[in-house]
């Protein structure tokens, strides 16, 4: 089996009386893209700190590729395996985009010609390759931001951490960001990535944490959870009105509670087989003589899984 | 060329590629230069002027002791032989006209120096530490000791221009002045070691200082510092640390320092090694000085880089600091090689001073704050009991632990060093047994009392207000001025009060009771014994606040 990328246990941080970190254990396999969601105060941004070696824990252990995090040292291996971006991204507004690039890539040693290979890579995945000699003030929000991510693997680490990168960014901004995690993705880097934007995590990530006041309460490949948490649903319209309908849908196998949507002439049913079930049920309505004019199952999306866990409190 | 020397520099250290980058450009190195090469004009141009003011300072002819302020003493080195008359250069002594450029430099170029550059890298660092873009830095794997060199060599460097720009007339002027190469070799390798300590120490500030002003929400403070520090150092200890070479190193140089005069300081010793008898002895102590707190600036500095949230400095450390810096002081006052009176008097003044000093800052770096507390209260809660260490060797080691513990095994090993120091002292000098007695019973006070204020502060730092760094500076502040106060008020009445002399016992100045010969031996065992007591109540409440605090995290 491979070495976890990373392995907590029983992590805890604390502050004064406020547990921000509460006894988590979290592991996340290498390739893995971790997202990580929860509320405003959850503590997601706390543990990717502790993660980073940005943030001392106060008890507990962290091991990052099997390398265990040590508190009397300087941790070099593990910090050139970790690739961390914070939400606030604090750059050198005096340097342009190639000499702030240039000066990350030596403080982790990368030398020429591989330094400016990959700089040249960096800058063609974050979409900056046309701003390379531009001033760091001059740049839009966006590109700030992009720019903090090629900062962040310029260096080629093995785990990327990420927290909210894409917040305050405009929709084709976040595309952009997007897109340039999955390529980090495609080339095998680890990435947890904390967000609020929960249809780009369903996009992105191969697993799923649900952090709440400070522990992690839900941990799972993204297929389990969707597998264990979401339901289907249909929306069926027909022209004999509702009550046909429901006396029809009463009696069809897989069908469970049955809502007439108010103000339409709709219903929505709760569906528990699969594509070929549903296929079945809208056959056997059309047989039944109904005039089936809508007939649109929908599944629960990560959004709807997490509203209805219900895990809405801070630590 | 410049270009791939840049790069491999930069491959070695990217902190000073980066620093010069930002700063090494046209326009900053034409100032620094042009600024430079006004300053030294300016420099010639008034010592000019001087020379034509009193030619009889730098005549060839020295002016006989009763010719001083005559007209014979204006008449000299003039063509007509008249009092003021104009100057006849021929018998100018134009080595002494140098060796006053030589000696203004010799003070203006350090001076300046640890001015700028301090001011420079401590305005920096609390820059990157406010931006956070330190952060980054630290989490790179760069070694610390990579990243400090880069700011050190890269972020003063116009400075290092500047001054550079100044050695060729410092080198003519140390030439014309028929300064010896001992004494050059001398200057500059002190001129180098006193920067580096200077701008150590100024790295620590630009660190330390930040955090300090964000836990009391003062972003002032900070920018007091950034002028306070450089200006302090630049002003007073350059000048300082200058001025005590007289003794020591440049003892036999001190024309080139301290200008021409006839007065020969007498020189000191450190544990009998005479420093006039040999220039390098002298230099020898003079950079074990040097480099053993350069040591231990190094070491709090990595510290403060690489655990922002700690105490600035280790309880291993304080003992290390404590143990070096007493030696080193003691050493300067050692009855080895014969101590006359006045400098054992000085010696014991500069032992009492520095151990007021040291147990303040001591109180100001050791004592950890309530969140670090908190996690240890924590982390030895959650371990199992096979798993923890000793208490004892926690509170004297450990890195979470309160630090009073370590304060005071600190304050014994002051202790113990002066006093045998102070029993070495009567054996040499005639007269001082009987003052002797007052002066331990005086250290034992001072040592007692500086346990308290620890014990005050580390009960303050743990308060919940958010201002609690306030609050300990403030209540350590009130515990040494309250009882001077009140005892100053009730001695006003009655000179030989009771209550007066009580309260000066527990006051920072316990010689104004001791040193009277009408003080009784039950006064003082009386204030040692209030001392103990306040010292255990202020531990008890310590320790229940932390048992307490433990409690509330079931």
């Amino acid at each position: 089996m491979d070495t976890l990328a990373i392995q907590t246990e029983n992590l805890i941080k604390q502050f004064d009386s406020h547990t921000a970190v509460n006894q988590v254990n979290l592991t996340v396999a290498p390739g893995e893209v971790y997202g990580l969601i929860g509320p405003n105060g959850a503590g997601k941004t706390t543990l990717l700190r502790m993660l980073s070696t940005a943030e001392e824990p106060t008890a507990g252990e962290i091991a990052i590729y099997g390398e265990t995090l040590r508190r009397d040292s300087d941790n070099p291996q593990a910090k050139r395996r970790i690739g961390f971006l914070p939400d606030d991204f604090p750059l050198y507004n005096d340097l342009s985009v190639w000499d702030y690039l240039d000066y990350f890539a030596r403080l982790y040693f990368l030398t020429e010609p591989k330094r400016t290979q990959r700089l040249n890579a960096v800058l063609e995945l974050v979409q900056l390759t046309d701003k390379r000699n531009a001033t760091i003030s001059t740049l839009s929000r966006g590109m700030q931001q992009r720019l903090g991510l090629a900062r962040t693997v310029v260096y080629e680490p093995s785990l990327l951490l990420l927290d909210e990168p894409v917040s305050g960014l405009d929709p084709i901004a976040r595309i952009q960001f997007r897109d340039a995690i999955r390529a980090l993705q495609a080339q095998g880097m680890t990435v947890v990535i904390s967000s609020h934007i929960l249809s780009d995590l369903d996009e992105l990530c191969t697993s799923i944490g649900i952090m709440q006041q400070g522990q992690l309460v839900e941990s799972s490949r993204l297929e389990d959870l969707y597998e264990r948490l979401s339901s289907q649903q249909i929306l069926i319209h027909a022209l004999e009105g509702v009550e046909a309908l429901k006396a029809e849908l009463d009696v069809a196998p897989h069908v469970g509670e049955v809502e007439l949507l108010p103000g339409q002439e709709q219903v929505r049913v709760k569906f528990a087989g699969s594509q070929e079930d549903a296929a079945r049920l809208l056959q056997s309505l059309v047989y039944a003589g109904l005039s089936v004019t809508q007939f649109q199952p929908t599944q629960d999306d990560l959004e709807s899984i997490f509203l209805k866990l219900d895990y809405r409190q801070t630590s | 060329m410049l270009a791939p020397l840049l790069n491999s520099l930069g491959d070695r250290n990217p902190q000073l590629l980066r620093e010069l980058k930002s700063r090494f450009r046209g326009r900053g190195v034409v100032t620094a230069l042009v600024l430079s090469a006004i300053a030294q004009l300016l420099l010639l141009t008034f010592a000019r002027t001087g020379m034509e003011s009193t030619p009889w300072q730098y005549c060839s002819v020295s002016v006989p002791d009763d010719q001083l302020w005559t007209d014979a003493m204006w008449a000299l080195c003039t063509t007509n032989g008249e009092p003021y008359g104009p100057i006849d250069w021929t018998q100018i002594d134009w080595s002494k006209w140098w060796l006053e450029v030589l000696t203004f430099m010799n003070w203006a170029m350090p001076i300046v120096l640890t001015g700028l550059g301090m001011y420079m890298l401590i305005g920096d660092l609390q820059q990157e530490e406010q931006r956070g873009t330190l952060n980054f830095i630290r989490l790179s794997p760069r070694k610390s000791a990579n990243i400090f060199w880069g700011k050190l060599l890269g972020v003063p460097v116009l400075v290092y221009v500047g001054i550079g720009a100044m050695l060729p007339l410092h080198l003519w002027a140390a030439i014309s002045a028929r300064a010896s190469a001992g004494f050059l070799a001398s200057y500059y390798s002190l001129f180098v070691l006193d920067a580096l300590l200077f701008f150590c120490l100024a790295m620590v500030v630009g660190l330390l200082a930040p955090r300090a002003a964000k836990a009391q929400g003062r972003t002032l403070l900070a920018g007091g510092v950034t002028l306070a520090v450089p200006f302090l150092c630049a002003a007073m200890l350059v000048p300082y640390h200058f001025l005590s070479r007289q003794w020591t190193v440049w003892h036999g140089f001190s024309q080139f320092m301290y200008g021409q005069t006839s007065w020969k300081p007498k020189a000191w010793q450190w544990f009998g090694l005479q420093f006039d008898q040999q220039s390098w002895v002298a230099h020898g102590v003079q950079w074990l000085f040097l480099g053993v707190a350069g040591f231990w600036l190094w070491r709090v500095l990595r510290r403060a880089y690489q655990r922002p949230n700690a105490t600035p400095i280790s309880k291993r450390q304080s003992y290390g600091i404590v143990i070096s810096g007493f030696v080193l002081l003691l050493g300067l006052f050692s009855p080895f090689a014969g101590l006359d009176n006045d400098t054992a008097v000085v010696g014991m003044v500069l032992f009492m001073l520095s151990v007021w000093f040291g147990g303040l800052i001591l109180i100001a770096t050791l004592l950890p704050d309530r969140q670090t507390l908190l996690d240890w209260v924590h982390t030895r809660r959650m371990q199992a009991p096979a798993e923890r260490s000793s208490l004892i060797k926690e509170l004297c080691l450990g890195e979470r632990s309160p630090g009073i513990i370590a304060l005071v095994l600190n304050l014994v090993l002051m202790g113990g060093m002066g006093f045998v120091y102070l029993t070495q002292i009567p054996t040499l000098i005639e007269g001082y047994r009987d003052d002797m007695n007052m002066i331990q019973l005086g250290l034992l006070l001072t040592l007692l009392l500086i346990a308290m204020y620890g014990a005050l502060a580390q009960l303050m730092l743990f308060l919940k207000t958010p201002k609690r760094m306030l609050w300990a500076v403030g209540s350590v502040a009130l515990a040494m001025v309250l009882p001077l106060l009140c005892g100053a008020i009730v001695s006003i009445g009655d000179s030989s009060s009771g209550l007066a002399q009580a309260l000066f016992l527990i006051s920072p100045v316990p010689w104004l009771v001791l040193a009277k010969e009408t003080t009784e031996p039950f006064m003082v065992g009386g204030a040692i014994l209030l001392q103990c007591l306040i010292l255990w109540g202020l531990l008890w409440r310590l320790s229940s606040a932390l048992n307490r605090a433990e409690l509330l995290m079931d």
